[in-house]
């Protein structure tokens, strides 16, 4: 109660809150197709490439503009799913390999520009790394002016699409049979899981970013079979971390509020596989 | 100071061929990502030791570590085992939550010690000169060195005493239950050395890198031979050139050393990709 009085009294505590519930459940609603698409550990190996492109974009233009370094963010992690592809295509390897090399491949190159990051006179790197470990806190009021109508698209493209995306994840067969081709919407998942994870960097972190994708699915997924359920239910769950995640790092400020929010994300995974009824 | 550089290559030189042997397993098998939630998921054991013991205590820091990883190697069991979790996301729901608790318990009760969580993942050779283990009074080496010789000692002879039993529990379990052989031991027995592996590993090269430096070689030697002991030999002997590459390119860059034999590993990998005719 005491939580709720501050909030509506202090518009930052009110932006945090809000911000990052918005956050987690766009990102909760992409997650549904990167968890049923088989991609739920891809997440995590494009959060960790857009490592060398934040390190670019600081080192080509020498400032820490956020616009810079996101662009460069979003193309390295959009380079790094092309390159999976590829390796998954040419290769002979299981899917896990080809994520571990581009994932080790792309990290290792970023943490190689870190070091001219970390030398750069201008002295503004600290943006650099706030924008990998990101933190929660720092999201305010304004961030919901974006995040609002952001997540509104999200949910409504998702739901718009949800027979073609059904078809594609679940019988691709039957959605190649109505003459469909697969790279648009392999270009259209790519893109919604690619901007989520950009868009999550910048406040989760990079390690973080992945679980808010694919922990509040995992979770609904024990409940249900129904897609609509699922979904519903990954709203729920978004929701629910988010703010009871603030809250504990509110009443504790020494806890970082990234890993509270994915420690309450892990709870409702483990008492959903619990108690699941299927 | 050349001592220096030849512990550093030499440090660098056991964990990668560690790393690359047991890291063969692992591509062949196709659990690669297990390596990347071990070393996350070290985190959790390192605070623990940290705040436990009060101070950086290395047997402590060793065990805390080893500990974290084979409780992580357990979940994943029991996840993978008893839930209907899917496969491939039983990695995402494990390690974020392990590492999640590590950062929550570094932020509550380490804030006041000497703890890096960037410095974890991120480790780096060129600070290993800088912390000595006297042997004799007029002799010291890196404290990584031994622990680094000790791990990579016992992947070999693990491998070489168990070569058959491990690849025969691996790649036909029901065979190997059918020989009495008991492949749940072997195979777990991989992945604890895996985890050992990791845990040397993560102060020398730093904990995400140890990924790379355990796939990335032997992803490359398959693209060459199909045979299991030929993409280990093939395997090591790329982890090796690349530490010395990567070394020297380091060293010219003024950069990170693990970071650039990664980068030369990944060269190599995709340019091995795009040239060559893969056997199938």
């Amino acid at each position: 109660m005491d939580f709720l009085i501050s909030v509506v009294n202090s518009p930052s505590l009110l932006g945090v809150v809000l911000s990052t519930v918005l956050l987690s459940v766009s990102t909760g609603m992409i997650g549904i197709l990167a968890v049923l698409g088989k991609r739920s550990m891809a997440a995590d190996v494009v959060s960790h490439s857009m490592l060398p492109g934040v390190c670019l974009g600081f080192l080509f233009s020498s400032s820490s503009d956020i616009g810079v370094l996101m662009s460069g963010a979003l193309v390295s992690g959009a380079i790094s799913l092309a390159a999976m592809h590829v390796v998954l295509r040419k290769g002979t390897h299981k899917p896990e390999v080809a994520q571990a090399v581009v994932l080790s491949t792309f990290f290792g190159f970023g943490v190689v520009l870190l070091s001219p990051v970390l030398r750069h006179h201008s002295g503004e790197q600290s943006g650099v790394t706030h924008l990998l470990f990101g933190n929660l806190a720092a999201l305010t009021i304004d961030d919901v002016s974006f995040l609002l109508p952001w997540s509104i698209a999200i949910i409504s493209i998702i739901a718009l699409f949800r027979n073609r995306l059904k078809a594609y994840l679940f019988d691709p067969d039957f959605y190649f049979a109505t003459g469909a081709k697969s790279w648009p919407m392999e270009s259209f998942i790519s893109g919604l899981l690619i901007s989520a994870i950009g868009i999550g960097i910048k406040s989760a972190g990079v390690v973080f970013v992945s679980s808010l994708l694919v922990l509040p699915c995992i979770a609904a997924m024990q409940w249900t079979y129904s897609i609509r359920i699922i979904m519903a239910l990954t709203i729920l769950f978004s929701c629910l971390s988010a703010l009871l995640g603030v809250m504990l790092s509110f009443a504790y400020p020494s806890l970082s509020s990234g890993a509270t929010v994915v420690l309450v994300n892990s709870l409702i995974v483990v008492i959903s596989v619990i108690f699941r009824r299927k | 100071m050349d001592l220096d550089i030849f512990y550093l290559i030499a440090t660098a030189l056991l964990s990668a061929l560690s790393c690359s042997l047991i890291g063969s397993f692992a591509v062949v098998k196709g659990n690669a990502m297990v390596v990347d939630v071990l070393s996350h998921t070290i985190l959790p054991g390192i605070v623990l030791s940290f705040i436990l013991t009060g101070q950086r205590h290395d047997g402590a820091l060793f065990l805390g570590a080893m500990t974290a990883s084979l409780l992580t190697i357990a979940i994943i069991d029991v996840l993978e085992k008893y839930t209907t979790v899917p496969k491939d996301s039983v990695n995402a729901v494990v390690f974020p939550t392990l590492f999640a608790l590590g950062i929550l318990l570094a932020g509550a009760y380490a804030q006041n010690t000497d703890l890096d969580v960037e410095c974890i993942l991120f480790g780096d050779l060129v600070f290993l000169p800088f912390e000595k283990l006297s042997i004799t009074e007029s002799f010291s080496v890196p404290k990584a060195l031994p622990s680094t010789l000790g791990v990579f000692g016992l992947c070999v002879l693990f491998v070489l005493a168990f070569y058959k039993k491990i690849v025969l529990s691996l790649f036909d379990a029901d065979f190997a239950s059918a020989k009495k052989l008991r492949p749940g031991l072997w195979t777990r027995g991989v992945l604890v050395l895996t985890a050992a592996t990791c845990v040397s590993a993560f102060e020398t090269v730093g904990a995400v890198l140890v990924i790379g430096m355990a796939v990335i070689p032997s992803a490359t030697a398959a693209l060459f031979v199909r045979t299991l002991s030929g993409i280990i030999w093939l395997a090591l002997a790329f982890a090796a050139s690349a530490v010395f590459v990567g070394y020297f390119l380091a060293l010219f860059f003024d950069t990170s050393v693990s970071g650039m034999i990664i980068s030369v590993l990944g060269v190599l990998y995709f340019a091995s990709l795009l040239l060559c005719r893969t056997p199938r």
